[in-house]
């Protein structure tokens, strides 16, 4: 489904990724776990396109992309681009909702722009969507009005109006209030369950040990141990993953 | 006192004064219409990756903003037509006469001077837009057009709007400076008539007359504001 290969990411003299692969297969969870500053977010910003990858290439369902040739990133031409760049949803910390739009605004928003949209079609799948993340009775309010939690449901019902094939989520939890997180971490789980294909960033290791189906430690920029919950966070085998495992339990 | 007691001496004072009012009105409609989309362009300007582009707008702004309007009034109507003359005299030794009309050229430099203001207002509502919302339309396959014209110009116009809204009674305000060009705005219209019949009541007419106007604009802008009020 997705294929990353070698990835390579440099901010000036920094390099955050030094050659990172990651695969993930149809119906997967896959939860990248580490310590801050460590390129899980860099990652996912490379796949999603919001930074551009030294080196490296990304196949989504069989087809490139991006990959870099000679240090310069190829992309398919801009359609091709555009329309297998759809195939990626990405949720990110701080949410990102338009203030200015209502709650199915920020919906709509998106899949109206293709040309050939059915209109009323959109807004059933959205209301829909709105109705699976608990939040139908907000369509009409502003984002302002929504607390943590609901804005960050909202802004998963955001991604899934396009219908992605991978969602993507960059630590989903971690801009919420303790006693918020339960909701949207719900929330993830239901899409789970339903074989959404995810990449999960995160910090709540109780979650990814519950939902990932593959748990994926990375330092340094480089990804040190790959594995089921069980061995990853259970029993790693290496000592970077232990340190950090044992950092976490002792706080 | 002898407005009070002389109704027709009342009455053709105010009608003066109006007449000087027209001239501040033409002169403060006219300087928005043109430097409100000037100082899009010069905004445009001063944030393109072109370097010389960003260059002309900076020296634009510099100017604009750091020299006095009055200054740059009367350099308008006085230096411009000397510096035209001598170019035209390298061509032709006996040059034709060359003058600005006043109210152009009062009108031309408001708007030169008000578009400089005008960009940097601009150019700080659209830097003050959040990186994450350019990147959510991103991610969402906006288009950069849609993510412009959708997402980031609507919340920079409500966040101009008090600072734009500040400049436009600034304005009003600022055209009483066109009388260094002895262009015969209503400021200009009540010293006159304070001088002719020493009395102060012409002064006092004037503040009521700015006050109107500037009160009238305050309601208008807090109207606009308010309509923008269903989001924060």
């Amino acid at each position: 489904m997705l294929s990353a290969v070698n990835i390579h990411k440099r901010f000036g003299r920094l390099e955050v990724l030094k050659g990172v692969d990651l695969s993930v297969n149809k119906g997967d969870v896959v939860a990248i776990i580490g310590p801050s500053g460590s390129g899980k977010s860099t990652l996912l910003r490379c796949i999603n396109l919001l930074e551009e990858a030294d080196e490296g290439s990304l196949m989504i369902d069989g087809e490139y992309l991006f990959r870099v040739e000679n240090g310069k990133i190829i992309y398919p031409e801009p359609a091709e681009k555009h329309r297998i760049r759809k195939k990626l949803g990405l949720v990110f910390q701080e949410f990102h909702l338009f203030p200015h739009l209502s709650v199915m605004q920020n919906l709509t928003l998106a899949p109206m722009q293709d040309e050939n949209a059915d209109k009323e079609a959109i807004e059933e799948n959205c209301r829909n969507l709105l109705k699976k993340v608990g939040l139908l009775d907000k369509a009409k309010n502003y984002p302002f009005e929504l607390s943590g939690g609901q804005k960050q449901r909202v802004a998963i019902a955001r991604a899934m109006a396009l219908n992605p094939e991978i969602l993507c989520f960059d630590e989903p939890t971690s801009a919420l209030d303790p006693e918020l997180t339960g909701e949207v971490l719900r929330t993830i789980k239901q899409l789970a369950e339903e074989h959404m294909t995810m990449i999960v960033v995160t910090h709540e290791m109780g979650f990814a040990g519950e939902v990932a189906k593959e748990v994926v430690f990375m330092d340094d920029g480089v990804i040190v141990e790959r594995g089921t919950p069980d061995e990853v966070l259970r029993n790693p085998s290496q000592q970077r993953t232990r340190d950090f495992m044992s950092k976490l339990l002792s706080i | 006192m002898k407005y009070f007691t002389d109704i027709d001496r009342l009455v053709s004072l105010l009608r003066e004064m109006l007449s000087g009012t027209l001239v501040t009105l033409e002169v403060w409609a006219l300087t928005l219409l043109f430097a409100l989309p000037l100082g899009l362009l010069i905004c445009q300007m001063r944030m393109s990756k072109n370097g010389f582009a960003r260059g002309v707008a900076r020296v634009y702004i510099f100017y604009f903003r750091g020299s006095p309007l009055m200054l740059q009034l009367l350099f308008m109507f006085f230096g411009v037509p000397i510096i035209v003359k001598n170019i035209l005299s390298l061509f032709n030794p006996t040059p034709p006469a060359f003058t600005l009309d006043r109210t152009f050229a009062a009108i031309l430099a408001f708007i030169l001077n008000y578009a400089a203001y005008f960009a940097e207002i601009y150019r700080g509502g659209i830097q003050s837009i959040p990186r994450g919302q350019y990147e959510a339309a991103h991610v969402l396959g906006l288009s950069n057009k849609v993510t412009f014209f959708k997402i980031i110009l609507p919340q920079v116009v409500k966040r101009i709007i008090p600072p734009i809204g500040n400049e436009v009674i600034t304005l009003v305000k600022d055209t009483a400076l066109v009388y260094v060009i002895a262009l015969q705005d209503m400021l200009f219209k009540a010293k006159a008539a304070v001088n002719r019949d020493v009395s102060v009541m012409p002064f006092v007419i004037a503040a009521i007359f700015y006050l109107v106007m500037t009160g009238v604009l305050t309601h208008l802008l807090e109207r606009i504001e308010r309509k923008f009020d269903y989001y924060k």
